[in-house]
């Protein structure tokens, strides 16, 4: 009985350990994820730099329409919040006490710019280790070193916009920026930098970008940096800082190429627009039908396939659309009288912003999906800014500022200006500013470093827009010195960084 | 591994031990029809040694002389003393239990089940038969008010919703705070309750603390639910078919909330007064459209039917039991495209292949079909369909339904919608477990069984071509999801007695848990025929995608379980759990708990106390683990992105090598009693502290990133559970039992992290604050000012330090949600959960009542911010509250002057949502008493009605107060079922 007992439990113990040997083996612990690799192990081919250079680019992409663009121009003078906007970017367009520091217009651009400054600069930090084995290698290396510093200049140049105020030299020194992240660092708790630290930073960064695409060329359409991308956001830049000889030599480098002449039918215009015809385009965004997408400014138009109506969240103000003279390109192209039915009134020939109705080539179903390539950089911006700098270094320079800006105005279909000098000069250069560029995200940012305060535009239907209360809709009047014109630092980043100091009025 | 065989030397030695003087008994155990029981244990009394009967019921054991009596038990049956007559035999016929003692037996954790009664943890287990017979697809939705301190939401009127549950408080501020769901010894996900067949359970237990559940160690922390399945009676056959039928409708509150809103003359004349509409205006949009249309009606259907049918087979003869299930569920939602059919079966088989030998395979099978009603939080297309203009109608002047867009109103009809745009979900489900169970000797069991939760779960989506919004453009999509986990357990346990008073139960065991989940998915656009929308019809668009990952634990654990004179019980547990999911250094974590009982009444100075029927107390402490997070996260990687379809990346994840676990103490301690033989009272306290919590932790945004899953912080939850029943009439013929179910919790965070006092998490309203439970932190509203209509709210605490102190000192008329948010002083969480109710008989007839309530539940109530606020959402209709806003100097109204934001958030959104709901009412008549014994086929037959959610009182103004939330928009109401059924059993 004992023995047989023994037996069997040595049977069963054998029988027993072969089972536990199958359950456990610690290997089965080290998991990794499948639709990523770890980060240690990313930098070390010239190929894995290639890969995160072109995940640069994806990053841009996200930030180069939609909020990016949207939240300041509806802040801004030229649009009135239709009965059927829902309340969709409300806040800004009200500004006030709508307007908040936790407000996702602000903190969104606060936190998309620097999430994509975490790839730029792990980039930067990361391209330092990669050891490359060809002078071609090598040569390429450059290049994506210099396209992640340029990267982060327009970064910081975009952030420096909202979150500060304009460029003042007298100030600079003192009032605050951004905070100036330069590495990955989860644990960093950045203070805001002044505003000359941060466009010291940004024109070291052009500098740095300028000698590593020294040798890459531009050309209309480019959907990767080239030296001109470089110029022309250093023409950008300088302007706002009023450096006008720099922005002027910037601006004319580009001018001066004939690398991008201006459109000057109003075929061509609209192809701009609706089919990417990229003659004039120094650079945009790839987009790629269905698989990659830009963020889309379809609030404009929201257009219902079922009826063939467009719903739109704001309408451009009379106001604006008187601007465009009769003659003016721009004005059936940017803008578009259109079936429009609101709070189920109809309204025919409702003008709507026209500038982002998408192109058919990316559409994915029967309508539009409001895809087209981001337009970051166009040549008429560099004429704009040449002229704006031209005439503000005044002198001799102001028959240059008008000259550059008649060849605008020819291109788009309007005669040429004479005589006009000054104030009367500026006017001129600053309302071709704001209809050449408008709803491109410039506005707010122009009348914030002009020191202009406005009313709203008049509507073009009272019935048609919310009129509630009046002094927060088509009646709202800012003053030069509001506050809200310099964006709040999110109440997020107050939060959890105490080295950061909020902006006033918020 | 050497914990196992340590322990395996030391039982074979104990058995080794020779015995002077031994004779040799030979007997038989039946029942008390003469059937033989298998694996029943004889072990002698007073003595060591002991063994298990064969297939047949024999036994033969060797014991000294001395040895008189045989203490023969087996599961089921009541335990009996024989002595062993003068020629060597004992035979036994063990009675069976009564059905209410089988309830006492419990798992609590691995090894064999235990006596209810002699279980030191605080373990409360449900008879399953009071969850079933439910118009409900869930069992866990009958669960509610049933279990002291188990608190049970339904979160939605889907009926493939799966309900929110929690155990003694929220556990955790980051990580999961559901128990662990065990269904027969292997772990399955919460969501897999709904595609199981209710009727198929025998049991739900319900484990509560640190002794009970330690021995599941890493994922236990948050209690333990244990699901056992039935089985066959061996020398009994039966076969039980239930049908139910019903319908469901809206609930009062909700219908309330739906018929407030403004009717076209209220809306219209509201537009006049102020000022956004012209009479002119309003005459010539009422010359177009005048009807008065509720649209609720359209977008909640009525009186839709709910049906079930379940069919089970079980018995058993010989060595083998079995039980063998099959059912169809059937549930519309009232919102269109909301609707659930499941079918399930399942066979469980056990056998005993020889007196050492048993084994047991649970097959689980089921498919159902699934779709939710996508239209939610913000579409007007249901969730805030209120907003809808009445003047517009549904119906053409004929009185025929608009097929697709309503005139005027400009959108599509909720039915065409439905039709159009369609989206199914499809889960095959499948839960196979087995086990084999070796007895070498007595008292002695190895066990290993494997077992395995899967799952292929298929949505399909599709747009029609014909849909007017992409006419001629069709779209299709298909995902497939493929989940499995597998569990294998080898246990060895070893029962024995040293000196006869001291009972020892000794368990080792290991465990691994590996999981897979994968998926792929697939779609085209460009369709242009409703007949042919496969994927490969359309032609345009084509894309696919997929994705995996994995986790796993591995785990050792040993428990002791010791009692003296079954007076005295002492358990003590460990388990080392080690997870994938953590840096690799800190990956393993030890557990350990232990507990004592102490059964009172079984002291001599309590033994002729008459009216102390039971007493019993008991307490235990000990640590468990919550690992309840996402796969990878200690890792910093890089992912994918295209651009200009060129592969590129980006970081995606900071990584945190030091991830480790959460970990929690609880403490409890209780006290079980049985007064006059009719009033049963079970309290315990509790105190659970989370150390080292899993959380997302802020980072600033300059970072790159917006959090970090880390080890921070701590949280304290304590407070009592109690349950009191009382037996006002328990005869043959008739019975009355009344019963009261209360669970309170208070919380408190005890830290936080980065050395932070308080943490008003963004955009939700709720905010960790040391020392305070986690509460809702929002501009407190002051009320509108008579004088000039201005809004008004309370300034916070002017010291940032002290935002915790709310102050009301003084006020200002501009709204900023950052710039006011402040302590309100009122919990997220409800501290009191419970239900109550009765169960009556009188001879045939019989009625039972469950009441769940909720008490200090609070939501912010979103959907308001869009139903009041007439300048916000200009256009649109509105509650008719709006119409108390004030005009002149003096008015005291709900709302500020027209021209002021109506409503904001604050405080005013921060509703009680308390509520107490008749979860079931049901009326039975059970002819099986009388008619039954004048034919020979039927067994039993019961006829009943009854209700869910047929009663429900609250305060809380939106559609449902049951929805567990911080912010409610667009919830989708929990419904009310009226049914009937009839359960016939051969």
């Amino acid at each position: 009985m004992k023995m047989k007992m023994k037996k069997l439990l040595i049977k069963n113990m054998v029988a027993f350990a072969a089972i536990l040997t199958l359950g456990s083996c610690e290997k089965k612990l080290d998991l990794y994820p499948f639709d990523s690799i770890e980060l240690s192990q990313s930098f070390q081919t010239a190929k894995d730099a290639a890969t995160w250079n072109t995940g640069l680019y994806a990053d841009l992409r996200g930030r180069s329409a939609g909020s990016y663009n949207i939240s300041q121009d509806v802040q801004a003078d030229q649009l009135n919040a239709t009965l059927d906007f829902g309340n969709r970017n409300g806040n800004p367009h009200r500004w006030g006490t709508s307007f908040l520091s936790d407000d996702g217009a602000l903190s969104g651009a606060w936190q998309g710019y620097y999430f994509a400054l975490r790839n730029v600069n792990t980039c930067i930090a990361g391209f330092e280790t990669i050891k490359t084995t060809t002078a071609a290698e090598a040569a390429q290396l450059n290049k994506f070193k210099g396209d992640a510093y340029l990267a982060r200049a327009f970064y910081y140049s975009e952030l420096i916009l909202r979150f500060a105020k304009p460029y003042d030299r007298a100030t600079a020194a003192t009032d605050l920026g951004v905070p100036l992240v330069l590495e990955f660092n989860i644990n960093a708790r950045p203070a805001r930098a002044t505003v000359q630290k941060v466009y010291d930073q940004i024109l070291s960064d052009i500098a740095t970008a300028k000698l590593n695409l020294a040798s890459t060329t531009g050309t209309a359409g480019a959907t990767r940096f080239t030296i001109d991308v470089v110029t022309a956001l250093e023409a950008r830049v300088r302007l706002h800082m009023q450096d006008w000889t720099g922005a002027m030599t910037a601006a004319n480098t580009i001018i001066s190429s004939n690398r991008y002449p201006l459109l000057n039918t109003l075929t061509n215009l609209n192809n701009m627009w609706t089919n990417d015809l990229a003659t004039e385009v120094i650079f945009q965004c790839a987009v790629v039908r269905q698989t990659e997408q830009a963020p889309t400014n379809s609030i404009y138009l929201g257009f219902n396939g079922a009826t063939g109506k467009f719903t739109p969240d704001f309408i451009p103000t009379v106001d604006f659309v008187n601007m465009f003279a009769a003659s003016d390109l721009r004005r059936q192209v940017y803008l578009r009288q259109l079936p429009v039915i609101i709070q189920g009134v109809n309204y025919p020939t409702m003008w709507c912003v026209n500038k982002f109705p998408g192109n058919p080539a990316l559409f994915t179903g029967a309508f539009t999906n409001y895809q087209h390539a981001p337009k970051l950089f166009r040549a008429a911006e560099q004429f704009l800014i040449y002229a704006e700098a031209a005439a503000n270094a005044g002198g001799a320079s102001e028959a240059l500022a008008l000259s550059t800006l008649n060849t605008l105005r020819a291109a788009r279909g309007l005669t040429a200006l004479s005589g006009l000098t000054g104030a009367a000069l500026m006017t001129e250069i600053r309302n071709e500013r704001t209809r050449e560029l408008a709803f491109e995200g410039f506005r707010l940012f122009d009348l914030k470093r002009w020191k202009l305060g406005f009313t709203r535009g008049t509507p073009q239907d009272l019935a048609a827009i919310n009129t509630t209360p009046a002094t927060s809709y088509h009646q709202i009047n800012v003053a030069a010195n509001n506050p809200q014109y310099v964006w709040g630092i999110p109440t997020y980043e107050i939060n959890i960084n105490t080295n950061l100091v909020q902006n006033p009025g918020w | 591994m050497r914990k196992l065989v340590v322990m395996i030397l030391c039982a074979t030695l104990a058995f080794t031990q020779s015995f002077a003087q031994n004779r040799t008994v030979t007997g038989k155990v039946t029942d008390d029809k003469g059937a033989a029981i298998a694996g029943a244990s004889v072990v002698a009394k007073s003595s060591k040694g002991g063994t298990t009967t064969a297939a047949d019921g024999t036994f033969k054991l060797t014991v000294p002389n001395t040895v008189k009596v045989l203490t023969i038990s087996s599961l089921n049956f009541v335990q009996k003393d024989v002595t062993i007559a003068a020629n060597n035999t004992a035979n036994a016929s063990l009675t069976a239990s009564a059905a209410d003692a089988l309830d006492e037996v419990v798992v609590i954790g691995y090894g064999a089940a235990k006596k209810k009664s002699d279980v030191t943890g605080s373990v409360v287990s449900v008879n399953a038969e009071r969850l079933q017979n439910r118009p409900s697809a869930n069992m866990f939705d009958a669960l509610q008010g049933q279990v002291p301190g188990l608190q049970v939401y339904n979160s939605s009127g889907e009926p493939s919703a799966t309900p929110s549950v929690r155990l003694n408080g929220v556990g955790s501020l980051g990580a999961s705070s559901t128990p662990l769901y065990v269904l027969d010894g292997i772990p399955i996900d919460p969501g897999t309750m709904v595609s199981l067949n209710p009727e198929d359970f025998e049991s739900v237990t319900v484990l509560r603390d640190a002794s009970s559940t330690s021995i599941y160690g890493s994922r236990a922390a948050n209690g333990v639910i244990y699901l056992t399945t039935k089985k066959g009676k061996l020398n009994s056959s039966k076969i039980t078919i239930q049908s139910q039928y019903g319908v469901s409708n809206l609930v009062k509150p909700t219908l309330d909330l739906f018929n407030n809103f403004m009717n076209t003359k209220q809306l219209t004349d509201f537009w006049v007064a102020t000022g956004f509409r012209t009479p002119a205006q309003v005459s010539s949009l009422l010359s177009q459209f005048n009807a008065d249309t509720k649209w609720y009606q359209q977008y909640y259907k009525e009186n839709i039917p709910t049906q079930q049918i379940d069919l089970n087979i079980s018995g058993g003869g010989g060595k083998t039991t079995y039980y063998i299930s099959g059912s169809a569920f059937k549930q519309e939602g009232l919102t269109y495209r909301s609707d659930f059919e499941r079918y399930t079966m399942r066979a469980n088989l056990n056998t005993t292949v020889n007196n050492w030998f048993k084994l047991g395979v649970n097959l689980s099978g089921g498919y159902d079909e699934r779709q939710t009603n996508p239209y939610g939080s913000n579409s007007t297309n249901r969730g805030l369909s209120l907003l809808r203009q009445p003047f517009y109608s549904a119906y053409d002047p004929n009185g025929v339904k608009y097929p697709d867009i309503i005139p005027g109103g400009n959108f599509y009809n909720p039915d065409y919608l439905a039709d159009k745009i369609q989206s199914l979900g499809t889960n095959v489900q499948f839960n196979p477990s087995g086990f084999i169970q070796l007895n070498p000797f007595a008292g002695f069991t190895l066990k290993s069984q494997a077992g395995m939760e899967f799952y292929d779960f298929r949505s399909a989506g599709k747009t029609l071509p014909s849909f007017l919004g992409s006419l001629n453009n069709g779209s299709v999509s298909e995902s497939f999801t493929r989940g499995t986990t597998k569990t294998i357990t080898n246990t060895a346990e070893y029962t024995f007695k040293l000196k006869q008073r001291n009972s020892f139960t000794l368990l080792a065991g290991q465990e691994f848990i590996s999981n897979n989940t994968n998926g792929f998915s697939g779609s085209s656009t460009g369709q242009t025929d409703d007949r042919l929308v496969l994927i490969s019809a359309g032609p345009t668009n084509f894309q696919a995608s997929s994705f995996m990952n994995e986790y796993a634990f591995a785990s050792y654990f040993g428990r002791l379980n010791y009692n003296l004179d079954s007076k005295y019980f002492v358990d003590l547990s460990v388990r080392n759990d080690q997870s994938s999911r953590f840096g690799r250094a800190l990956r393993g974590a030890t557990f350990y708990s232990a507990g004592l009982l102490w059964k009172a009444k079984s002291e001599k100075f309590l033994q002729n106390v008459k009216w102390i029927d039971n007493l019993v107390i008991k307490g235990s402490i000990g640590t468990s683990g919550n690992s309840s997070i996402g796969n990878y996260q200690s890792l910093a990687t890089v992912g994918t992105n295209l651009y200009n379809s060129a592969p590129g990346w980006g970081v995606s994840s900071a990584g945190n090598p030091e991830l480790s676990w959460e970990t929690q103490r609880q403490i409890n301690f209780g006290v079980q009693t049985t007064l006059f033989k009719k009033l049963n009272i079970d309290v315990e306290f509790f105190d659970r502290v989370t150390s080292n919590m899993l959380i997302s932790v802020p980072f600033p945004w300059t970072s790159g990133f917006s959090s970090v899953t880390s080890n921070v912080g701590s949280l304290k939850n304590s407070g009592f559970n109690a349950n009191v029943n009382y037996d006002f009439i328990k005869k043959k013929s008739s019975f009355l039992n009344v019963y009261v179910n209360l669970g309170y919790v208070e919380q408190k965070v005890t830290e936080l992290f980065q050395g932070k006092q308080y943490w008003i998490i963004p955009n939700t309203g709720v905010c960790w604050a040391v020392g305070q439970p986690v509460s809702y932190f929002y501009p407190i509203w002051a009320g509108v000012d008579p004088a000039n209509g201005e809004a008004t709210w309370y300034r916070p605490n002017p010291n940032p330090d002290k935002i915790v102190e709310t102050t009301k000192t003084s006020t200002t008329n501009a709204f900023n949600t950052a710039g006011l948010q402040q302590n309100t002083g009122i919990n997220r969480f409800a501290p009191f959960n419970g239900g109550f109710g009765f169960s009556a008989g009188v001879r045939e007839f019989s009625v039972s009542a469950d009441f769940s309530f909720s008490k200090g539940k609070y939501m912010i109530n979103n959907d308001r911010y869009f139903f009041e606020n007439p300048n916000q959402f200009t256009g649109f209709n509105q509650s008719n509250t709006v119409l108390d806003y004030w005009k002149k100097p003096g008015d005291q109204t709900r709302f500020p002057r027209y021209g002021v934001q109506f409503t904001q958030f604050d405080t005013r959104l921060i509703e009680d949502a308390s509520f107490m709901r008749l979860k079931a009412l049901t009326f039975a008549y059970d002819f099986s008493k009388t008619l039954l014994n004048k034919q020979k086929v039927l067994t039993g037959a019961k006829f009943y009605v009854t209700m869910r959610n047929i009663w429900t009182l609250t305060n809380y103004s939106g559609p449902d107060p049951e929805v567990d939330t911080n912010v409610s928009l667009g919830a989708n109401p929990n419904t009310s079922q009226v049914a009937v059924g009839l359960n016939l059993s051969f």
